[in-house]
């Protein structure tokens, strides 16, 4: 075989060995260190490239990022900002059809100001808006799709491991890729946010969810107190960026 | 006779590789706290006083090494290794004994390469512990390498321990697997 058809093979073979359930980093690591094996016939030098990998790689600065970045999201999740911030959308968008998700939409853009990664994000919304969304009879699958889709947004967002990862690999100023992240970020949540409105004005049946009569207005403290301290958390990070 | 306490030698190991596991992630959790300290360190230390920490960079990377591979085996423990499970968990619902199989030749294979990883890094390190050789600026901050290598080797040895025992565990209660260990509270 080529070097060539090694290549694809091994790229077809990662995609089949994911989805068929290996480990993620094993899956890369075993298809690696196969194609190098079979295209250089030589196990040493696979073994080698293996031992260069595991330790060089690891030790990248820009890497440092990513656990610190791991660590304030649960503790954010922890302290419950995710579901205030929630809270306080869900009492704005009460009287849309749909504003439920919307208010996910939303509460998902500015939770990922805070938050660096996607997981953090689709983790706590997961267990917040989804419940709230079953329990006013929307249909699971919008209710899940919703959360599931903008989750996407804690990645491209800043703050952003994901951006430092690829700033790192492509060698651009991560700052820029930050602030390259802020317009797509918003424009992409926009978008969420009118695409369910058309769904519920077009296709209401799938959507579900009744009209919210219960729902109580969150008096102004309430809304300063859920909101004032994420606020004063993107004000300091911002600064410190 | 003979299968009862094969049962409980795994039981035994399984018992010991997983506290050894949970130790391991605890101290990897330390150094993600003593990682945010140096950094805010650093950064008030660089920015207000114009004294920088010479040696954060180094430290940085070590304390990289150290929070990876001390969390590692403790990850592949409960079953939070990313992998995407859909056909797994579907295949499950209609054939258990097949998902059951598939799970085990997985965890073998990660054994496998688990092992190679120990097997490259070895020499490393004793090469390092015999040389004493470090990174870092001579004169300015320098740091040992072969403690690097050293919990590598350690961490992808106790891997391999944990894949193994799931493999052999995986026979007795096949249904337990990928069920997280720690629900959040939430």
């Amino acid at each position: 075989m080529t070097p060539l058809e090694i290549g694809t093979t091994s790229v077809a073979a990662i995609v089949i060995l994911i989805y068929m359930g290996v480990y993620i980093p094993i899956a890369l690591g075993v298809v690696s260190f196969v194609s190098i094996w079979l295209m250089r016939d030589n196990f040493d030098l696979a073994m080698n490239l293996l031992k260069i990998a595991l330790s060089d790689s690891v030790m990248e600065y820009t890497f440092a990022t990513v656990p610190l970045f791991t660590f304030m999201g649960l503790i954010v999740s922890k302290a419950g900002l995710g579901s205030d911030v929630y809270e306080v959308m869900s009492s704005g968008f009460r009287r849309v059809k749909g504003g439920i998700g919307m208010a996910t939409v939303g509460a998902n853009a500015v939770f990922a100001a805070v938050t660096g990664s996607s997981i953090a994000s689709a983790s706590v919304f997961a267990k917040v808006s989804v419940p709230q969304m079953l329990h006013y009879d929307y249909n699971p699958r919008f209710a899940v799709g919703v959360v599931a889709g903008s989750s996407v947004l804690g990645m491209i967002i800043p703050p952003s491991a994901m951006l430092i990862i690829y700033s790192f690999v492509a060698e651009q100023s991560v700052g820029d890729m930050f602030l390259a992240g802020v317009v797509p970020g918003l424009m992409l949540a926009a978008a969420y946010v009118g695409a369910i409105w058309l769904m519920g004005r077009f296709f209401p049946d799938f959507v579900g969810g009744r009209p919210a009569s219960e729902y109580e207005r969150l008096p102004w403290s309430e809304i300063a107190s859920k909101t004032l301290p994420t606020l004063g958390r993107l004000f300091i990070s911002r600064r410190l960026i | 006779m003979i299968l009862s306490s094969f049962r409980g030698l795994v039981a035994g190991l399984s018992r010991l590789g997983n506290g050894v596991a949970i130790g391991a992630n605890v101290v990897g959790t330390l150094v993600v706290l003593g990682l945010v300290a140096i950094v805010n360190f650093d950064v008030v230390a660089r920015g207000m006083f114009n004294a920088p920490f010479l040696g954060a960079v180094e430290v940085v990377q070590f304390s990289m090494v150290l929070i990876v591979f001390l969390q590692l085996p403790d990850v592949v423990r409960v079953n939070r290794l990313m992998r995407s499970d859909g056909f797994l968990v579907l295949i499950g619902g209609r054939h258990p004994r097949v998902a059951s199989v598939m799970r085990r030749v997985i965890d073998a294979v990660s054994s496998v390469f688990m092992v190679l990883i120990a097997i490259a890094i070895w020499p490393e390190f004793t090469e390092m512990w015999e040389t004493k050789d470090y990174f870092g600026v001579p004169g300015v901050f320098t740091a040992p390498w072969w403690p690097i290598k050293l919990v590598i080797f350690l961490s992808a040895s106790l891997c391999t321990v944990i894949f193994l025992l799931k493999v052999l565990a995986l026979t007795e209660k096949p249904d337990n697997v990928s069920v997280p260990e720690h629900k959040d509270t939430q």
